[in-house]
């Protein structure tokens, strides 16, 4: 039987960076290799299901993410800090996204609030090499996407 | 008429986001605040004639439920209309919100259109 998370990953982000940002993920040819500005997004559910969600990219995504959202001149925060903030904010709704389809029939989770940390050769690897883990290129830019949990007793 | 509305939501990307849609939808305003959390929130509600709270549940220092409580608990704050933007993925929250006195729930992400919609649909205002 499949694993669920794998069967709504892909539409889940694909509509997360559509309708936030107009972006169109596609399967990303080649190894994802982790970008000089690299950038680990997580967060962490607890309740009905117990687990994580991480997003793997880069502050240029980010900054990209942050431009389509509002075009640049309304940018409200210097460059560094938008990208950041709008890789956070995708997170956050892609997490909404996949526990609603995941949590329907199993209760309640509640969701933390995302957290970004630089990506570290060793942290990058962890995501991009785990065969769960969703590899996309996003207009060019480097987009891995991991969800683990498990169901509370 | 021009009206105010607070946008409340930790991501500033979303507050500037939402504020634009509002803007470019044609909907009167004679201010559109911002707080990221619940905290700040109160601070401007208490300064200013808010007409409509658009609030994010998942923030720091004051989530946006209990931020909806203690709007809900103030007779001066109580008749401000509070509609929910948020990815929370309960059902049951949002429908107790409701009960509460929450006029409206916009699951993220949601379109441009969605959101002029509802806040067209709370306020009555006519669209530019």
């Amino acid at each position: 039987m499949p694993d669920p998370i794998e069967e709504i990953l892909p539409d889940a982000t694909a509509e997360t960076l559509e309708l936030m940002a107009f972006v169109a993920p596609l399967p990303l040819e080649g190894p994802a290799r982790m970008p000089k500005d690299g950038l680990i997004v997580s967060l962490r559910f607890t309740g009905a299901a117990t687990g994580t969600i991480q997003l793997a990219s880069s502050a240029a995504f980010g900054g990209l993410l942050a431009d389509n959202m509002l075009g640049p001149d309304d940018a409200p925060t210097p460059a560094c800090q938008r990208g950041t903030d709008a890789l956070k904010e995708a997170l956050n709704v892609l997490s909404g996204t996949l526990l609603r389809h995941l949590c329907k029939d199993c209760g309640q989770v509640e969701m933390s609030l995302p957290e970004c940390v630089p990506a570290t050769p060793e942290s990058w690897a962890d995501i991009a090499d785990d065969e769960s883990a969703l590899v996309l290129d996003a207009d060019g830019f480097v987009l891995v996407v991991r969800a683990r949990y498990k169901e509370s007793a | 008429m021009a009206c105010t509305i607070l946008i409340v939501d930790d991501s500033a990307t979303t507050r500037a986001m939402i504020k634009r849609i509002i803007q470019v939808a044609g909907i009167p305003t004679e201010a559109l605040l911002e707080a990221p959390n619940g905290v700040a929130a109160l601070q401007l509600l208490r300064r200013h004639a808010v007409d409509l709270v658009l609030a994010d549940l998942h923030m720091p220092e004051m989530t946006g439920v209990e931020l909806t409580h203690q709007m809900l608990a103030d007779p001066a704050l109580a008749p401000i209309p509070i509609v929910i933007v948020s990815a929370d993925p309960n059902q049951e929250k949002i429908t107790a919100l409701q009960q509460q006195g929450v006029r409206g729930h916009l699951r993220k992400p949601f379109t441009p259109e969605a959101l002029r919609n509802l806040v067209h649909d709370i306020l009555g205002v006519v669209h530019a």
